[in-house]
């Protein structure tokens, strides 16, 4: 279980993240939404220490991540939003490195990396170097790699932009998949449908503030008149206050 | 520490501080797809041959002098060669640790900052070792001097891990030091740019000092006489002369106390705050950053397009590419006038202008090279190159005007420091200088345009280290082969100048026939320049 307790960032002036208070349960599919700049990177930052929360602390699994980032991070896959790291390296060289830096055993690591570049329709290019890739291709290699060490949690920022449909699709039921067995799925989105398609609960962020969380069955039911798009844009969107 | 993980990251960090030597050796593997292809191992074996290289190179430079006779030879060669290898270990070193951007990648994976600071070491071993390597061949062949050839071995071997250990240990401080304070610096990029820019200058300024200092002693009477022992880099004869005397103390023992000192202060207070250090402060510094607030102005196309083009070279290393070379042979060209108190002024009459001219041609060739602004100019604009051509914007008139704003700004550094040694320094006629600057100019301009072109037609706009440039099209030996063209063509031209003007007793009219000559090459030069680049622009 990950806990955010009374988190906050600021930089400088502004209030990145604002007292975020939140749960997330083992075996979730977990959906942050919100409009760029509300807090969604900021909160997968904190929680994969990429950055440091000025105020409140985060718990995993009852550990407290600023004082155990190592064991924690060995608990997280994380799949950054630009798929552009690594470039030197070809794809079998980076998810060979991901598996050693995790302590995968190599003949377990090789054994993921066939079943997984099969599925992704890579096994002809995993010798190549990531900088040939298309965008696609590297937000590909970038999932495999989070997916090496069957992480407890599978964390995610912007998973599904430059996939094609078919990678989108596999994508999607690998995260249904990977919640199946137990395990943690977090990601970042601002697409509400497929939220709609994957989340069991959703958190809505704007500002840096949580404005809601639950099912997004709570969520229409409290506006059985409309749709999603248009509850979303009347808590999160232009003129929220005015219509909220 | 996991050592596991240090070696696989030494690994990646050894690739990412070499992209020049990775692009090569990407082609290499495009050439030969079957051939197993570890790029790593093969930078590793490069750098050895390197190391191995320059150790026999010194060896035998250093083999026909008796250092036990001669401790101020020994510690002069110390310390030219630590300040070589610490500053150029400290320029990688800074760009390892804080300019490549790559902690980022590492930072949410299992692996302590100590970890990655380690490997970071180790990959950058090789930068600094390779200008140590000749004080291997030293030691061994002083200690060999002084104490015989088998006891030589083993302290030759220890003293110099001690002193590779040293180098380090101060450019991990220097580094540690000076990069805290750029990483909060709001001028980061002028910071870092100044700081490559005065580290190289100030190594090289400083051995031609040490080169200078001396000369005219070590000819009296004419014997060789020593040079005067440099303290602490001393210590290293001492220590071998009279392991337990005062100068020993002095010179070898304390400041070996010191270095420990400031390993247990990097192992226990510097390590562990590496990715606070790097990611943490930079993010706040970077979030915290005043806002850049423009008022709109109604501002021509020109202006924003002259703003767009000064924007794209911002980069620390080109800059000193650009930048440095004509300082450099600022450096050596005034430093043996200094040096001999000669007047160059009554040597070279206005009557020279022809060589002075031609001397400045040599000069503006090599402020003209592959690694300058013309020569990457144009790949610099990344993504940017495609938008523009997709905009309704004449693509011509933005390649004319992006080279002329890159020629402008590659000239002027070259023609104000060369203009200020030969009016103010060397105080020669104003017509010799007028002349050079205009050689200078000249071959800036038409080589400059040579260069642009090579850029527009090895076009990369996916590049990720600018160095990956400069190594197009086997862009070191393309520099390689200019300066020595010009070095041997050049130079050959100027003495036969001189030659026809002493044989002739008239220089003023073979400076005549130089001028002619040189301007008749140019237009031609121009003339093809537009027939094979300029017209064929769509």
């Amino acid at each position: 279980m990950i806990k955010f307790d009374h988190v906050s960032k600021i930089y400088g002036e502004k209030e990145a993240l604002s007292d975020l208070n939140l749960s997330i349960n083992d075996g979730e599919i977990f959906g942050l939404i919100g409009h760029n700049g509300a807090g969604k990177t900021t909160t997968i930052s904190v929680l994969t220490s990429i950055i440091e929360a000025s105020y409140g602390n985060v718990y995993v699994d009852d550990l407290l991540l600023s004082e155990h980032r190592d064991d924690i991070k060995k608990k997280i896959g994380y799949v950054p939003d630009s798929p552009d790291i690594f470039l030197n390296l070809t794809a079998n060289e980076y998810w060979h490195f991901l598996a050693k830096i995790y302590g995968v055993d190599s003949e377990i690591a090789q054994q993921r990396i066939t079943e997984l570049s099969q599925l992704f329709d890579l096994t002809s290019q995993v010798n190549d170097m990531i900088d040939s890739f298309s965008h696609g291709m590297r937000q590909k290699v970038i999932v495999i790699g989070a997916l090496i060490s069957n992480p407890d949690i599978w964390v995610l920022d912007e998973p599904l932009t430059g996939l094609d449909p078919q990678a989108s699709f596999d994508l999607k039921e690998m995260m249904k998949e990977h919640a199946k067995s137990g395990k943690t799925v977090i990601f970042s989105t601002h697409v509400l449908q497929v939220a709609e398609q994957l989340c069991d609960r959703i958190g809505i962020l704007k500002q840096g503030k949580l404005i809601f969380v639950g099912t997004l069955g709570d969520l229409k039911s409290n506006h059985p008149d409309k749709d999603l798009e248009t509850i979303y844009l009347e808590m999160a969107g232009r003129n929220a206050q005015e219509v909220g | 520490m996991n050592w596991k993980t240090i070696w696989e990251l030494t690994k990646i960090n050894i690739l990412y501080s070499n992209p020049q030597t990775l692009t090569a050796l990407k082609k290499k593997q495009k050439r030969n797809p079957k051939k197993k292809f570890s790029a790593y191992k093969s930078m590793i074996q490069q750098q050895l041959l390197l190391i191995v290289l320059f150790t026999v190179i010194y060896l035998s430079m250093f083999i026909g002098m008796d250092f036990s006779h001669y401790p101020g030879f020994f510690s002069f060669y110390v310390a030219t060669f630590f300040i070589m290898a610490t500053i150029s270990a400290f320029t990688s070193m800074y760009t390892i640790f804080y300019e490549s951007g790559d902690v980022k990648l590492y930072v949410h994976l299992p692996i302590k900052p100590s970890e990655l600071y380690v490997a970071k070491i180790i990959s950058s071993l090789g930068m600094g070792s390779v200008f140590l390597m000749p004080l291997l061949s030293l030691f061994f062949i002083a200690y060999w001097q002084i104490v015989g050839i088998v006891l030589a071995i083993p302290i030759t071997l220890v003293l110099f891990l001690v002193l590779l250990m040293s180098s380090m240990v101060i450019s991990l401080y220097l580094n540690s030091l000076i990069g805290r304070i750029i990483v909060r610096s709001q001028r980061r990029k002028l910071i870092s740019t100044a700081l490559m820019f005065v580290s190289t200058f100030g190594a090289i300024g400083l051995i031609l000092y040490l080169n200078m200092t001396n000369q005219s002693r070590l000819m009296e009477e004419g014997n060789l006489l020593d040079r005067v022992a440099i303290p602490y880099f001393r210590g290293y004869y001492d220590i071998v002369q009279e392991p337990v005397g005062i100068s020993s103390l002095v010179n070898f023992w304390l400041p070996l106390l010191f270095i420990i000192a400031l390993i247990i202060g990097i192992v226990k207070y510097v390590m562990p705050h590496y990715y606070h250090e790097v990611l943490y402060v930079n993010t706040k510094t970077q979030s915290s950053k005043k806002k850049v607030v423009r008022d709109f102005k109604e501002t021509s196309l020109n202006k924003i397009l002259i703003r767009h083009h000064l924007s794209t070279l911002q980069n620390a290393t080109l800059l000193t590419q650009t930048y440095l070379m004509p300082l450099v042979y600022a450096v050596i060209f005034i430093t043996p006038s200094l040096a001999n108190d000669s007047d160059l002024s009554k040597i070279i009459t206005a009557d020279y202008f022809g060589s002075a001219l031609l001397v400045g041609i040599v000069l503006g060739s090599m402020c003209s090279m592959p690694s300058s602004f013309l020569g990457v100019g144009l790949s610099l604009e990344k993504d940017n190159f495609v938008s523009f051509k997709a905009l309704p914007l004449n693509f011509k008139y933005f390649l004319k005007q992006k080279f002329v704003i890159l020629f402008l700004l590659q000239a002027c550094i070259p023609v104000l420091v060369y203009g200020c040694l030969g009016f103010f320094i060397l105080k020669l006629s104003p017509i010799i200088v007028i002349a050079f600057l205009l050689g200078l100019v000249l071959m800036t301009s038409i080589q400059g345009q040579f260069m642009y072109r090579r850029d527009y037609k090895l076009l990369d706009l996916k590049w990720q280290d600018i160095t990956q440039l400069f190594s197009r099209g086997g862009g070191q030996w393309t520099m390689f082969g200019l300066m020595m063209g010009n070095l041997i063509g050049g130079v050959s031209l100027v003495v036969l100048a001189l030659v026809a003007s002493f044989a002739t007793g008239n220089p003023f009219a073979v400076s005549s026939a130089v001028t002619i000559f040189i301007i008749v090459l140019a237009l031609i030069s121009q003339l093809v320049l537009n027939k094979v680049f300029w017209k064929k622009i769509s």
